[in-house]
């Protein structure tokens, strides 16, 4: 012990009379032979000498008295929490008053369901796989973006709006004869399966009559009731989340069957006749998507989407620039201006908008969300959630990746699929990187 | 610790049991006997006179309060010092996020007590005025209100080892500062 080093601490110790005896012992036999550790000890203890006698001088302590009533009396109120719970309250009973009347107007649409089962209320993205797989797409007709598990996700489909089954030729083209009719009920719409004008004018009526049914923003799906052109933009509209593929197949089948026999009837009929049209289900899924965003470079300009509903290629690019040009038509959405991107955030995210799908409003129904809605550049896309657009295209082209994209807000599991979701179907916002 | 400034254990047992008896004099009667010590304590973490008041009125408010919930398990000075340990913790605290400007009264207080400062040693004074509330009330517990470890691990609600583990960096820190401003260490 004479030689070992002895650390400041047990020195310490060792002054303050806090080691036993015979560790006492052996530090005072290894101090009495280094120097170093008794000229530490000798500064400690003048140190510690001086800083005990400088103790404070606590006289005075006499005069004090405990006077509990001088005390103030609690505040009972805190200010700052009273207006936080009072801007609270308020924000809930303006959230309720909105939701109430959201519900409200809802209900008094009862569109005609179409197809009974099918349906998943579980917040799952709408899935859609290569054209060569030939899943048959998700329809929800007259619901517009609802979100999934919403009231209005569980609604059955306008029969008006799912008669509107386009090619790609007539969604292009009917898309502006259709956005024209919708902006004057008298002008022609597009037929509902060939695209060609209609001279009668219901179409152009049921853009804006199937819009109302979701009740203001709720109706944006519906606006695909329109002509030719706005039909595909309707389905794309409409495309909301469903449980898997099988499902949707099974319910584009029946939607189809029940267009071509029964387009206004009971949905437990249409699902009877479904059943025995295997023929027709073979013609759908006979109906491949070859090419789709081969040529994608500028977001802009040849954003493509695919529109596996119909098993159609929709370039969107050109439906969308044609539509901003109707004065009648609110919005589109994503509407892919300049480098703009937009997404929406519907009042109490009942509505969600993903890159991908797209509503119609009717000029009214855009004065309404315009405060809603929120307007990323493509850059801050690109940037901040470190999705580039074009890889959007080029999944698509390149095939279906299984990845998992999970929403940081809502924790919605989206499986990745014919595109990367920029925003979340379910909440709308964005989605990181997969 | 059998005795806490002039009252016994046993006294204070009595003396806590009348007040939650309804006996409002009690009250008084510990806070007479307990008030030195407590502001000794305020005092040696404060280093200053106005705010150890304050905290002595702070902590005879809280006991006052929360006298019915006091257990028993502790011996009441320990428990009563303990929230006075947190009450001139809590003080120093406060008394950072003050404001550094003071009104031309106060100052002149700050004046009038420089020339009858708390600690004797300026150096010391300075020393401890650089350090952790919780530091200080390790070192003041110890060297200056004559607590031993097991007395201090009470107050400051830890183990034995632990306090002293504190007491000991406590203790390096202060000599780390003293060293600096040029106490001894330094020559």
């Amino acid at each position: 012990m004479t030689t070992r080093h002895v650390s400041p601490r047990k020195l310490w110790e060792y002054q303050e009379g806090l080691l036993s005896d015979q560790e006492s012992n052996q530090i005072a036999e290894h101090v009495r032979n280094c120097e170093n550790c008794k000229k530490a000890i000798d500064l400690d203890q003048s140190i510690f000498t001086k800083f005990q006698e400088s103790r404070p001088n606590a006289a005075g302590a006499g005069s004090l008295r405990f006077v509990p009533s001088d005390r103030p009396v609690e505040r009972t109120i805190n200010p700052l929490r009273w207006a936080v719970t009072v801007a609270g309250v308020a924000i809930l009973a303006f959230g309720g008053i909105g939701v109430f009347n959201s519900l409200s107007s809802r209900k008094a649409y009862q569109p005609t369901p179409v197809v009974e089962n099918n349906r998943s209320t579980e917040p799952q993205p709408i899935v859609r796989e290569r054209g060569n797989k030939a899943q048959p797409p998700p329809v929800a007709h007259g619901e517009g973006m609802a979100a999934p598990g919403h009231k209005n996700s569980e609604r059955k489909t306008d029969s008006t709006v799912s008669k509107q089954i386009v090619s790609p030729k007539n969604v292009v083209e009917g898309s502006v004869e259709g956005g024209r009719a919708a902006s004057n009920p008298a002008t022609p719409t597009a037929d509902k399966d060939t695209g060609k004008n209609r001279s009668d004018g219901k179409s152009a009526v049921s853009l804006n009559e199937a819009a109302k049914p979701s009740g203001g923003l709720g109706g944006f799906g519906g606006g695909g009731g329109g002509a030719g052109g706005y039909a595909a933009l309707g389905y794309l509209a409409s495309v909301t989340v469903h449980k898997d593929h099988k499902q949707l197949s099974q319910s584009i089948m029946e939607r189809k069957v029940g267009e071509k026999e029964q387009p206004h009837g009971d949905s437990a009929e249409l699902l009877r006749s479904a059943a025995s049209k295997d023929s027709l289900r073979e013609e759908v899924r006979s109906q491949q998507l070859t090419d789709v965003a081969g040529n994608a470079k500028n977001v802009s300009d040849y954003l493509y989407y695919r529109v596996n509903l119909d098993n159609v290629e929709i370039k969107l690019g050109k439906v969308v620039d044609e539509l901003r040009n109707q004065t009648s038509v609110g919005f589109v959405l994503p509407l892919v201006l300049s480098d703009t991107v937009v997404s929406a955030q519907f009042k109490n995210a009942e509505l969600g908008i993903a890159l991908g799908n797209i509503a119609i409003a009717t000029g009214t129904e855009w004065e309404d969300m315009k405060g809603q809605i929120r307007f990323f550049s493509a850059d801050e896309v690109n940037k901040k959630r470190d999705v580039k657009l074009g890889a959007t295209a080029r999944s698509v082209q390149d095939g279906a990746k299984k990845a998992i994209l999970i929403c940081p807000t809502c924790k919605l599991r989206i499986p990745q699929r014919t595109w990367t979701w920029i925003f979340c179907p379910f909440c709308g916002n964005p989605l990181g990187k997969p | 610790m059998a005795v806490t400034g002039q009252v016994s254990i046993d006294q204070d047992k009595v003396l806590v049991d009348r007040f939650l008896q309804g006996d409002i004099a009690a009250f008084d009667e510990i806070f007479t006997c307990h008030k030195e010590r407590v502001f000794a304590i305020s005092l040696s973490i404060l280093g200053n006179h106005e705010d150890a008041e304050d905290a002595v009125q702070d902590t005879f408010s809280l006991v006052h309060r929360h006298l019915t919930k006091f257990d028993g398990r502790a011996r009441f000075s320990t428990w009563l010092y303990r929230i006075a340990v947190n009450s001139a913790i809590q003080c120093t605290r406060r008394r950072k996020a003050r404001p550094k400007t003071v009104e031309l009264t106060e100052a002149m207080h700050v004046v009038a007590e420089s020339a009858n400062p708390v600690i004797a040693d300026p150096v010391i004074q300075k020393a401890m005025a650089q350090m952790d509330g919780k530091d200080r009330a390790l070192l003041a517990l110890f060297y200056w209100q004559d607590m031993t470890l097991e007395e201090i691990a009470e107050v400051i609600a830890c183990s034995p080892n632990a306090a002293k583990t504190r007491l000991f960096r406590a203790r390096e820190r202060f000599k780390q500062n003293y060293v600096q401003l040029g106490g001894e260490g330094s020559v």
